[in-house]
C-alpha cells in the first residue's frame, strides 16, 4: 500500500485527536470571547482523573467520560461563575477584551500544573486500556493504529455535531448566540448574560474533558502533558478560526496531514516548522481564520 | 453571609490555593539534605526551606542539584536527583567532611524544566541567591552547557553529569568539569558492539536509519554514530531528526520501515522514546540487527512501566553503568536495596550517576578542606579515583575518574562504565563488552520477524 495513502489517514486520524482537543476552547472563545491558557492544564487535569478511575476502579476512560465530562462542566461553570465574572464585570466598564482573565487563566495554568505536580510528580504514566493496547489494521497491515486514537477520530465529529446542534439548535444556544454577538444588547434583552456564559464556559470544560479520555488513552500522562497539545491548540483555533466549530476540526485535520503527509517527504523538524509557517501564512492573509472570516460575511 | 461575601471569599480562597501550589510547585530550590547537626554538636535548622548558615561558616556546605525534575526529561532527572541525595545522606551520616570540621553538605535542588533558558536562571539563581559552593547536573546536553556558562562567569566549580555532547568541555572553562562519558564514548560502545556481531555473523556491511531528538544530545550521537559507520562502509539510508514532544511518531516510523534498514539507531528522551517505541512496534517494522538505543528514555524506568514488554523486547540498549555492578558487589546490591526501599524503583544507570557526581563533590570538598572556589576548582582537578570495586563513589562503574586537560574525565583510558545490554523476555541482558557481561549471555540475532514471532 502507497505510503503517502497511509499517511493521509495517519494525518486525519491525529488531526481528529487535535480538533477533539480545540474544539472546546474554541467555543468559549466564540461566547466568551477569553483565551483560556489553562486548557493544556484542564486537559492534564481530567486526564488524571481518568488515571485515577483507571488504576483505583479499573474503569475505563471511555466509560468513565459520562461522569467526568458532567462533572467538569460544573467545574468550567463554576470557575467562570465564582471567578472568571467579578474579572469580566470589573474590566467590562473600562476595556473590551478581558485581559485579566486572561492573564488570571495563564495564573490557572501555572497553579494546576504545579499542584498535579506536587501530587503525581512528573513520572509518565499510562492507561493500559484495552484501546491503548489493541490496534485497528486495515490494508493488509498496512495501516495499523490504536484502537484509542480511531475512538478519537470518531468522537471529534461527535463532540463538534454535538456543540453545534447546542450552539445554534437549541434555546440554550440562541441565548448563547446572542450573547457572543452582543452580550450587553442580549442583556438588554433579558438574558442572564453571565449564567450563559457560564453555561458556554462549562460545555468548553465538558468538551476538553471528553478529549481527555481519548487522550490519556492513546498518549502519555503527566503534568506537564498540557505543553504538548496546548499551544497547538491554540494554534489550530486561530488558523481555523477563533470562535469557530468546523474551524477547529479543520484546523486540526490541516496540523494533522502536515505533521504526517508532509513529513514523508522532508525531514519531521521541517515538516513542524511548515505547520507553524501555514499558520503565519493564514494569520496574515486572513486574520480572522480560515473560517472564521466566511461566518462573519 | 451575604451571597456576594461568598463569593469573594471563595475567590480569595481559590487565590491562595493557586499562590501556594505555584510556590510549592515550581520547586526551584528546595533543600533536599537537611543536616541533623555538625560533626561538633552545632545544632543545625534541619526543616526543609529553612535557611542554612552561609557555606563560610563551616557548619554546612551547599551543593546545587540542578536537573530537569519536570518537562520532558523528568523521570530522568529525579532519578539523577535521588541517587545525590541519597549519597549525602550516607556522607553526613559518615560524619559529613572531616576537613572542614565535620561540615554536613546540604543539597539545594533546582529544577531545569529540561530547557537550557530555564537552567541558566535556576543556576544563577544557586549562585546568588543560595550561595552555593559548587553545582552538580543538569543531564541535558542543552541545559548542561547553558548552566555551566552561568557557573563559569560567576567562576563557581560546576561538576557536569549527563550530558554527553563535546560542547560541554570543549569550551576552555577552566570550572566546568564532567565525569561522564562523551556521546563519542557512547556511540562507539555501540559500534564495537556491532563489529562483534557483523564478524560472528560473517556480515560485510550493514545498512542503518537515524532517528534522533533534534537537540544537541541527539545531533551529536547521530554526527558520531555517521562518521563512524561511514569508516566502516556502512550506508545511511535515513537521517531524521525529530522535535521533541511529538503526539505521533508514526511518520517517523513509516519512513524507517520504507527504508528497509538492517539497523537503526535512535536517541530520545523518556515520552519520545515511549512514543516512538509503540509506533514501532504497532507498525511492525522488522529490522533484523536491531534497534540500537544510545539511552536516554530506554534507562528509564518509566519507559518500562509504561510499555509492554513486547513493545521493547530485542532492543539493544547502551546503558551508561556498570550493569553487573549489582551481582558482583554486595555493597551495590545494598545501595539498590535501598534505593527501591526509599523512591521505589530498581537502581537506574541515572540514580547511579546521580551517586556518583554527588560522591565527587564530596571528595572535592574533602580534599580543598575550604569552599574558596579557586581551591575547590584545583581539588577536582587533582581527584582520581581508580576502580576497584570497593570506593564508594563509582557506583557508576567508571573504570577511572582522572581529567584531561579539558576537564573531561579520561577513564584513564579504561571501560566508561557503560554496557550494551539486550531486553529478552522483558529482562535487560548484559552483552557486551565482554567484562560487563555474564557467562552463557548470547544476543538474539537476527532478530525474529514480526510474522514469526
Amino acid at each position: 500500500m502507497n505510503n503517502i495513502f497511509i499517511a493521509i489517514l495517519h494525518g486525519l486520524i491525529l488531526g481528529g485527536a487535535y480538533s477533539l482537543i480545540a474544539v472546546g476552547l474554541s467555543v468559549i472563545f466564540g461566547v466568551v470571547r477569553i483565551i483560556n491558557f489553562s486548557h493544556g492544564a484542564m486537559l492534564m487535569a481530567s486526564a488524571f482523573a481518568y488515571y485515577e478511575l483507571f488504576t483505583r476502579f479499573n474503569v475505563d476512560p471511555f466509560f468513565a467520560m459520562f461522569f467526568i465530562a458532567p462533572a467538569f462542566f460544573i467545574i468550567g461553570f463554576l470557575l467562570q461563575k465564582v471567578i472568571i465574572r467579578p474579572l469580566l464585570i470589573r474590566e467590562s466598564a473600562s476595556v473590551l477584551e478581558p485581559t485579566s482573565v486572561m492573564l488570571f487563566t495563564i495564573g490557572l495554568d501555572y497553579a494546576i500544573c504545579n499542584l498535579y505536580l506536587m501530587i503525581y510528580t512528573s513520572r509518565y504514566k499510562t492507561l493500559n486500556t484495552w484501546s491503548y493496547k489493541n490496534y485497528f489494521r486495515a490494508f493488509d497491515n498496512s495501516f495499523v493504529t490504536q484502537y484509542s486514537r480511531i475512538i478519537a477520530f470518531i468522537l471529534c465529529f461527535v463532540v463538534a455535531f454535538g456543540l453545534w446542534f447546542i450552539i445554534n439548535k437549541t434555546e440554550l444556544g440562541k441565548r448563547i448566540r446572542a450573547v457572543s454577538q452582543n452580550r450587553d444588547a442580549a442583556a438588554l434583552c433579558g438574558v442572564d448574560v453571565h449564567t450563559t456564559y457560564g453555561i458556554a464556559f462549562g460545555l468548553g470544560t465538558a468538551a476538553l474533558a471528553i478529549a481527555g479520555a481519548a487522550m490519556s488513552s492513546f498518549y502519555l500522562v503527566s503534568p506537564s502533558v498540557g505543553n504538548v497539545f496546548g499551544t497547538k491548540s491554540f494554534m489550530i483555533v486561530v488558523l481555523g478560526g477563533l470562535g469557530s466549530i468546523p474551524g477547529a476540526i479543520v484546523g486540526g485535520m490541516i496540523f494533522g496531514l502536515i505533521e504526517q503527509v508532509i513529513a514523508q517527504f522532508i525531514p519531521s523538524t521541517m515538516a513542524s516548522m511548515l505547520s507553524f509557517a501555514v499558520f503565519l501564512i493564514v494569520l496574515v492573509l486572513m486574520p480572522d481564520g480560515l473560517l472564521g472570516s466566511r461566518k462573519r460575511k | 453571609m451575604s451571597k456576594g461575601k461568598v463569593k469573594r471569599l471563595l475567590s480569595l480562597g481559590l487565590a491562595v490555593i493557586m499562590t501556594a501550589s505555584m510556590i510549592a510547585g515550581c520547586g526551584n530550590s528546595g533543600t533536599a539534605e537537611a543536616p541533623a547537626s555538625s560533626a561538633e554538636g552545632t545544632e543545625v535548622e534541619t526543616e526543609a526551606g529553612t535557611e542554612a548558615p552561609a557555606a563560610a561558616s563551616g557548619d554546612v556546605v551547599k551543593i546545587g542539584s540542578l536537573w530537569p525534575l519536570t518537562g520532558g526529561s523528568a523521570t530522568i532527572g529525579q532519578q539523577h536527583a535521588d541517587g545525590a541525595e541519597a549519597a549525602i545522606k550516607e556522607i553526613n551520616a559518615n560524619g559529613g567532611i572531616k576537613s572542614m570540621g565535620g561540615a554536613q553538605i546540604q543539597l539545594v535542588v533546582a529544577d531545569t524544566e529540561t530547557a537550557a533558558d530555564k537552567a541558566s536562571v535556576a543556576c544563577e539563581r544557586l549562585i546568588t541567591d543560595d550561595g552555593v559552593s559548587m553545582i552538580i547536573g543538569a543531564y541535558n546536553s542543552t541545559c548542561c552547557i547553558s548552566s555551566s556558562e552561568v557557573a563559569q562567569k560567576y567562576s563557581i566549580p560546576y561538576i557536569s553529569q549527563g550530558g554527553v555532547a563535546t560542547a560541554v568541555t570543549d569550551r576552555g572553562y577552566d570550572y566546568v568539569y564532567r565525569i561522564n562519558n562523551t556521546a563519542t564514548y557512547d556511540v562507539l560502545e555501540m559500534i564495537t558492539a556491532l563489529d562483534t556481531i557483523c564478524e560472528e555473523n560473517n556480515l560485510d556491511t550493514l545498512t542503518y536509519a537515524l532517528v534522533y531528538e533534534n537537540s544537541d544530545w541527539g545531533a551529536d550521537n547521530a554526527r558520531i554514530w555517521k562518521e563512524a559507520a561511514d569508516e566502516r562502509g556502512w550506508t545511511c539510508v535515513l537521517d531524521e531528526p525529530v522535535t521533541n514532544g511529538q503526539a505521533d511518531m508514526t511518520s517517523q516510523v513509516l519512513k524507517v520501515k520504507d527504508s528497509g534498514a538492517d539497523v537503526l539507531n535512535v536517541s530520545f528522551y523518556t515520552d519520545d522514546s515511549i512514543v516512538f517505541s509503540n509506533a514501532l512496534y504497532a507498525n511492525q517494522v522488522d529490522l533484523p540487527w536491531g534497534v540500537w538505543s544510545v539511552g536516554g528514555g530506554w534507562q528509564d524506568a518509566a519507559f518500562f512501566e509504561a510499555l509492554d514488554q513486547e513493545v521493547y523486547n530485542y532492543h539493544f540498549v547502551q546503558e551508561d553503568w556498570d550493569m553487573c555492578g549489582v551481582q558482583n558487589h554486595e555493597w551495590i546490591q545494598e545501595v539498590a536495596t535501598q534505593c527501591k526501599e526509599t523512591y521505589g524503583y530498581e537502581m537506574t544507570s541515572f540514580f547511579a550517576q546521580g551517586w556518583t557526581v554527588a560522591y565527587i563533590a564530596y571528595y572535592a570538598l574533602e580534599a580543598a578542606g575550604t569552599t574558596d572556589a579557586e581551591t575547590l576548582r584545583d581539588a577536582i582537578k587533582g581527584i582520581e579515583l581508580h576502580n576497584d570495586g570497593t570506593d564508594r563513589a563509582l557506583l557508576s562503574g567508571y573504570s577511572a575518574i582522572a581529567f584531561d586537560e579539558k576537564n573531561q574525565n579520561t577513564f584513564d583510558g579504561g571501560a566508561t562504565g557503560g554496557t550494551i545490554v539486550q531486553y529478552q523476555d522483558g529482562v535487560a541482558v548484559p552483552l557486551y563488552p565482554a567484562e560487563h557481561s555474564v557467562e552463557g549471555n548470547v544476543p538474539i540475532l537476527p532478530i525474529p520477524s514480526f510474522s514469526e514471532r
